[in-house]
């Protein structure tokens, strides 16, 4: 009995450095990205301003994130002025992601308030590294349904 | 007391539940890509129910499903608001091109209402002649001004180019109404026949 509480233990730290490792992989892969094209030469397309013709705030995001990989910051807030602040969000993600693994590590038996912890931290940080882009979003979606 | 049996049914399917909830939640607010979101959210959905069937099934915890399941339903629903943003705009931008016709006449009829105001005689060509050097002339002049910029202060420097520009601006429309006068004064000297 006890055996299959332990084991259900490490699961749960197992699943949990699990989804940690997937995201740090996902960011690493963001940056690197973000390394390897620039300028005009994204393949990802300004979709909603070639469709619609209005400038949403995320163009040029791409193009903000390679300047910011490269240290010009102040090109890429000329580009997209909100493109530090998101990409401050994923380099802090990155940070979150280490620290907490090291603290389930470190405090196993405390896992699910770091677990509520993280959660809470990640979702402060999206609704404010992301809040042009989901007030933006909002108001859209209300024009639309109003 | 026993402690409490948990199994791990379900865990492998919540992980990637929630893993693609969220990049799909986050990528849905993005709106270059907010579209995008659509296909990982569904399988979002789809791996969050795989995950809390096993778990109920195998006496695991569904949390993890539970809360992914959450987090996709939400991200797919806004990917499909994009999607009907998109479509719509893109019904539009089609009705438009069917309607092209509608431009075509409009475009006529107002060219035709327009030399008839002018006159019977109205000369096109000389008009966009002169319209065409008149402009020529203001590039060269705001060229000019660019130069003179660099040696001037730059609050005076300001000022000037304002001065200068709205000058060059005023000449510049001053040649081609001249131009248009000389265009018509030439056509009607032409006798009748």
């Amino acid at each position: 009995m006890e055996g299959i509480s332990i084991a259900a233990m490490d699961s749960k730290e197992q699943g949990y450095h699990l989804v940690n490792i997937s995201f740090i992989l996902l960011i690493v892969a963001i940056f690197c990205y973000s390394l390897v094209f620039r300028g005009n030469n994204h393949p990802i397309p300004a979709i909603f301003t070639e469709i619609t013709g209005e400038i949403p705030p995320s163009k040029g995001l791409s193009e903000s994130f390679s300047e910011i990989v490269r240290g010009n910051l102040a090109d890429a807030a000329r580009i997209n002025p909100h493109g530090l602040r998101i990409f401050a969000f994923f380099a802090f993600q990155l940070l979150l992601r280490v620290f907490f693994s090291l603290s389930v590590r470190l405090r196993p038996d405390r896992i699910l308030s770091l677990a509520i912890a993280d959660s809470l931290c990640s979702l402060t940080l999206f609704l404010w590294c992301f809040a042009p882009l989901i007030s933006y979003t909002l108001r859209l979606f209300s024009s639309i349904i109003g | 007391m026993e402690p409490e049996k948990k199994s791990t049914e379900g865990q492998v399917m919540g992980i990637i539940g929630i893993v693609l909830g969220i990049i799909s939640l986050i990528v849905a607010f993005i709106p270059c890509v907010g579209v995008v979101a659509l296909l990982p959210g569904v399988l979002a959905i789809v791996f969050s129910i795989i995950s809390i069937v096993q778990a109920s099934r195998g006496y695991g915890a569904r949390g993890l499903g539970i809360a992914s399941l959450i987090i996709s339903i939400l991200a797919v629903l806004l990917a499909a608001i994009w999607l009907i943003v998109f479509s719509g705009a893109t019904i539009f931008a089609n009705e438009a091109l069917k309607d092209s016709g509608k431009f075509e006449r409009f475009g006529k009829e107002f060219k035709e209402a327009f030399e008839q105001e002018m006159g019977d005689d109205f000369n096109s060509e000389a008009i966009g002649d002169s319209l065409e050097k008149a402009l020529r002339d203001l590039e060269l002049e705001l060229d000019e001004l660019d130069n003179e910029k660099e040696n001037i202060d730059k609050e005076k420097r300001d000022a000037e180019a304002a001065r200068k520009t709205g000058e060059a601006a005023a000449k510049a429309l001053k040649k081609a109404a001249d131009g248009v006068r000389a265009a018509k004064t030439k056509t009607d000297s032409i006798p009748e026949e």
